[in-house]
């Protein structure tokens, strides 16, 4: 019983609250001052457009040169940062895989 | 990728290095090879490209997902593109298939003019190539 005679209580207080302050609200609007414009309200922010650099290249085919890279790797039991070119002269197979824990 | 740390030894031998690239940090790599037994023999390197801008020049950064999909480029010697893969994301690969492929290059390359006709296989003749070759296949 004590928690619903409480909820019963918060809610009135709650309820009275609301009544005073709106008119305490409603009484500052009559002192004679000019009203405020009222501000617009925010807009929300919009996706930033994909920059450039956000753009997904066409997948390059057979007879392109081979764009190099650089990108910190794991090779064996070390970690390394690894250039495609660091292969040159060798067959090289570049296999992009979705994430870690997955097949490839 | 246990698939061809298996076959890691023979790619080696046809002068082949892999080099696989996820959208993950290389410090997530780093864990998967230290707790999965299928990764513990992959000696090849697993590049980290967690920004996806080295994915995104290959064209095989998915934008709805921010990972990569499954892309696969045979590079020759000189850097020049020879073949791409692209599967959907459920299907893995097939590292035999490279193989044949890498060894049908590998052969035509040697054989200028030659041809590896469809269904080539190591040990398989190549076929010659121009207008006296024409419907004879």
């Amino acid at each position: 019983m004590g928690l619903k005679k409480f909820i019963v209580f918060f809610l009135t207080g709650l309820l009275f609250t609301t009544i005073a302050s709106a008119q305490v609200l409603g009484a500052c609007g009559d002192t004679g001052k000019k009203p405020q414009p009222v501000k617009k309200a925010v807009q929300p922010v919009p996706m930033p457009q994909p920059a450039n650099e956000m753009a997904v290249k066409p997948i390059p085919l057979p007879g392109q040169q081979a764009i190099d890279f650089e990108l910190p790797a794991v090779v064996g039991n070390q970690i390394k940062t690894v250039k495609l070119s660091d292969y040159a002269g060798k067959w090289r197979v570049l296999c992009f895989f979705p994430a870690a824990f997955t097949f490839v | 990728m246990g698939a061809v740390a298996a076959k890691y030894d023979e790619l080696k031998k046809m002068n082949v290095e892999v080099i696989a690239v996820s959208t993950d940090t290389h410090f997530t790599h780093w864990m998967w090879k230290k707790t999965s037994p299928t990764m513990k023999n992959v000696k090849f390197p697993l590049c980290g490209d967690p920004s996806g801008a080295v994915s995104r020049a290959y064209g095989v950064w998915n934008p709805k997902t921010g990972l990569n999909r499954r892309g696969r480029f045979i590079i020759n010697p000189k850097g020049t593109i020879m073949a791409v893969e692209v599967l959907t994301d459920p299907v893995g690969r097939n590292v035999n298939e490279l193989i044949r492929q890498i060894k049908a290059m590998q052969a035509v390359a040697k054989h200028p003019g030659k041809a590896a006709p469809a269904g080539w296989e190591p040990g398989d003749k190549l076929i010659g190539t121009g207008k006296d070759y024409i419907g004879k296949y």
